[in-house]
């Protein structure tokens, strides 16, 4: 086990690699009475086609089996339910799927041992049954209603349908009724059998938790078992161009809304240190399209929209900006947006600014267990290792940089979607 | 964990020092008696006291200052507490130890200036950011019906409590929004600042005597503290037959919600009863005795829950469904809530739901927001403090539960249905 020093923080990860390639990431923090422990595979909704491990051939499984796949993990055979396990200790548990992995976790305040044991027991002993499949499609079936009520949601989910070419990343998480459909439980088993292997999972705990104990329970389910190897990413050689740069959908929505998105590939930016890149463009974004820019200044005053904002993702060399917004004035709000972003200028007050507010918001990171856990979650979904030295990162960024990743920003590579009114 | 209340003679101080947070958190309480011609006024008012001050004249300048101040986050929240309107004042700061000396103070002076310092001329609030606002408003409000989960709790309560405080849409109204002024909104806010019932809350590693003087200089309330009217509304008995309403509406899913009513209960059952038996019946967890056998045994939803509102005397069961399932989603609802009252629930049910109750309340000192709200209801209600709550919540029994469930009756029930196929 190794000590990780989080620099300026007085927090300190445990880490350890088992035999097996499993990950273990323990993060006590003190004063604290809670504790929450997640157990993730990096499996996600992305891998929808794979070569399974000892075949030749690849396999195609149905849109939002990875999803499915989690909700069926809440079956034991021994009928031991695992929210009821946990209800009895006092404690809560669940579970979520995105593009990129599968997370299966649980909080409280006592028994932390017996529920850290029971966890790794439950994901790591599939039961599926056509009984149980067949009933769990009218559960996932009303959640995916009730996605599709939500104009926000559909939006987003076009908007990287109309991004991505090849990318899997196109698809929802979730899937329509009709992939959920084909679903049987001979494609769960072999999808689990794929992806949970402990050298393609990990563990995060944090908060009041015994370091040795909890290693000691790790190691007591996990030594003797070895790793079958993880099929690999498919290469799904998507370029910079868009799907369909411009788009309308129409919902039952009573102001219309508008997404863009704007493709880069990472491999065009100057800044080759990814965690260093990324902090470069969340500053322009801040800076540019923040609460104390002109930009945000000008729609907020002016009313162009109801409500906007921004997010951004990694994906397969790829580094996509979403800006969506509720407006009555759609094509307005997209020449503001582009107004303000052709000839993109950072001060010095702003940039010394945002890196004062970032500071602050790494010492408080830490301040909450729940945080913490998400903290340590993000850096090792994005960059596959604990990031230790943040605040030195933070404090070494500099305006030179910014100005050459500014530079190579494109943001002419884009997608626009109108959501409107049926009846428009 | 120290805790001291200061009376001011018009408001209170409640100072709690702890080190178990770096941020040092700040809440003022207004709450005055509710009236529906207040809501959509008092969220226009307070959008705009937070929009800008005098001093910070923009809304840019007024996020910079707060940026400055190491990301001191100022928010105010409307909601209505049994029979009060409160208005909560919040800021959110990182203990002097960590940025610089005196930030603390600057922050809790910036609160000050959104509350006592607005941009008003002649007692008239900016028309410029009384438009922006009211706009803003009314495009939130026409969009309403968009969340069609929220919408229809709203139109069960509007059609369960008619006329009752608990009937009234905390996200205001529409057509009142026309006749809010620069003036109207000036004597508003006036008539908050003067009349409302005030109690400071600060949390976080501080020292008494200097944040009590931070707090006097920069807060103050001219209001005689007298006795008003209770937070409880009064009691209403559930009609005899539940009264189911359905409306449609262009979506997928059809959004339930059941409102029953609850007969008056003793300071036990409000505080320990009531919570248990919510637990196990539609509580969050996915261990409910709903969420058992609506979902996971009949597949009719993705989500059920329910949760008790013990001012108003009610609790509510929420449920995204499909339409051609309602009547039997009913009828197992009501056939779950006939068999708790019937004693079927088992030694374990209750002891989960104890052991989760348990657990919430060892967590709450974590959390500098849930530290004040409980310092807030055990003022407010009166209820026990969590030392005291942790004795007393393992007393609940069986017998206790079974008599509760039968004080709580369905009384009406709405579904806006989806109609799309």
């Amino acid at each position: 086990m190794k000590e990780i020093k989080l620099t300026g923080l007085d927090t300190s990860i445990f880490y350890e690699k088992l035999k097996n390639g499993l990950e273990v990431f323990l993060c006590p923090i003190k004063n604290k009475s809670s504790y929450t422990t997640m157990y993730v595979t990096k499996y996600g909704s992305d891998r929808i086609e794979f070569v399974p491990n000892g075949k030749k051939k690849k396999v195609r499984v149905p849109n939002g089996i990875a999803h499915f796949l989690e909700h069926k993990l809440f079956e034991t055979e021994e009928g031991i339910d695992p929210f009821t396990f946990y209800a009895e200790q006092g404690s809560d548990a669940n579970a979520f799927t995105n593009y990129d992995v599968t997370a299966y976790y649980f909080t409280g305040t006592t028994n932390y041992e017996e529920n850290l044991a029971f966890l790794l027991k439950y994901v790591n002993t599939p039961y599926f049954t056509d009984e149980n499949v067949a009933k769990e499609k009218g559960i996932i079936k009303e959640e995916i209603n009730m996605g599709l009520d939500n104009p926000d949601r559909v939006l987003a989910d076009t908007l990287r349908k109309n991004t991505y070419k090849n990318l899997p990343r196109k698809n929802n998480v979730i899937g329509s009724v009709k992939d959920i459909e084909k679903i049987t439980k001979e494609d769960l088993y072999r999808c689990y059998s794929a992806f949970y292997q402990p050298s393609n999972m990990f563990i995060i705990a944090t908060g009041n938790i015994d370091v040795k104990k909890a290693m000691e329970i790790i190691h007591h389910n996990f030594d003797g078992i070895t790793s079958y190897p993880v099929p690999k990413k498919i290469d799904y050689k998507e370029d910079l161009t868009v799907a369909k740069a411009k788009d309308e959908i129409k919902m039952n929505v009573q102001i219309p809304k508008v997404g863009m998105a704007f493709k880069t590939k990472t491999e065009d930016y100057p800044i080759k240190n990814e965690v260093e890149l990324d902090y470069y463009l969340y500053m322009i974004i801040a800076v540019v399209l923040g609460r104390s820019s002109d930009y945000y200044e000008e729609i907020v005053e002016n009313n162009i929209a109801l409500s906007f904002g921004t997010f951004s993702e990694t994906v397969d060399g790829f580094k996509t900006l979403y800006v969506y917004a509720t407006t009555k004035e759609p094509d307005k709000f997209i020449k503001t947006f582009e107004k303000y972003t052709k000839n993109i200028e950072i001060s010095t007050d702003d940039f010394n600014r945002y890196k004062k507010i970032w500071i602050a918001n790494l010492v408080r990171s830490y301040e909450n267990v729940d945080n913490a856990a998400d903290s340590i979650f993000m850096d090792i979904v994005r960059y596959n290792k604990i990031i230790d030295n943040k605040l030195k990162i933070i404090k070494g960024l500099n305006k030179k940089d910014l100005d050459r990743v500014i530079k190579k920003l494109n943001l002419s590579n884009k997608v626009v979607l109108k959501m409107v009114n049926k009846d428009y | 964990m120290e805790y001291k209340k200061i009376d001011k003679g018009s408001y209170n101080i409640h100072l709690i020092k702890t080190d178990n947070f770096k941020e040092v958190v700040v809440k003022i309480y207004l709450k005055k008696p509710i009236k529906r011609e207040d809501i959509t006024m008092r969220n226009i008012l307070t959008d705009v006291l937070t929009y800008s001050t005098k001093t910070y004249n923009t809304n840019k300048l007024l996020n910079i200052r707060e940026q400055e101040l190491y990301a001191s986050n100022i928010t105010v929240n409307n909601y209505r507490f049994g029979n009060y309107l409160t208005t909560v004042f919040s800021i959110d700061i990182l203990n002097d130890k960590y940025t610089e000396k005196g930030n603390a103070k600057e922050a809790i002076e910036l609160l000050s200036e959104v509350m006592y310092n607005p941009d008003v001329e002649s007692r008239r609030f900016n028309p410029k950011v009384v438009n922006i606002i009211k706009k803003d408003n009314k495009e939130y409000l026409e969009r309403l019906k968009e969340n069609t989960s929220l919408f229809s709790a709203i139109r069960l309560s509007e059609e369960m409590d008619k006329k009752r405080p608990s009937s009234l849409r905390m996200c205001g109204y529409l057509e009142d929004l026309k006749d809010i002024n620069v003036t109207n909104l000036y004597k508003h806010y006036k008539d908050m600042i003067d009349n409302s019932m005030m109690d400071v809350y600060v949390v976080g590693d501080i020292n008494f005597l200097e944040m009590e003087k931070i707090i006097t200089t920069n807060f103050s309330s001219k209001v005689l503290k007298k006795k008003r009217i209770g937070f409880y509304l009064e009691e209403k008995k559930a009609l005899r037959k539940p009264l189911i309403i359905t409306e449609k509406d262009d979506h997928n899913q059809s959004k339930l919600t059941i409102g029953c009513r609850i007969k008056k209960l003793t300071k036990f059952e409000e505080q320990y009863v009531l919570p248990v038996y919510n637990l196990i019946l539609g509580g969050s967890t996915g261990d409910s005795k709903l969420f058992k056998i609506i979902r996971e045994k009949y597949s009719y939803a993705y989500y059920i829950y329910s949760s008790s509102y013990k001012l108003d005397h009610t609790l509510l069961i929420r449920a995204g469904i499909s339409k051609e399932n309602l009547k039997n989603v009913i009828r197992l609802v009501d056939d779950i809530m006939i068999e708790i009252k019937r004693g079927h629930l088992t030694e374990k049910d209750i002891k989960k739901s104890k052991a989760i109750l348990l657990s919430n309340m060892n967590t709450v000192e974590e959390n500098p927001y849930n530290v004040i709200n409980m310092y807030y209801s055990i003022d407010t209600l009166g209820e026990d403090d969590i030392k005291t709550a942790k004795k007393m919540i393992k007393k609940v029994t069986k017998r206790d539960i079974i008599a509760l469930a039968k004080k709580i009756k369905m009384d009406t029930i709405y579904c806006l249905e989806g109609d799309v196929s």
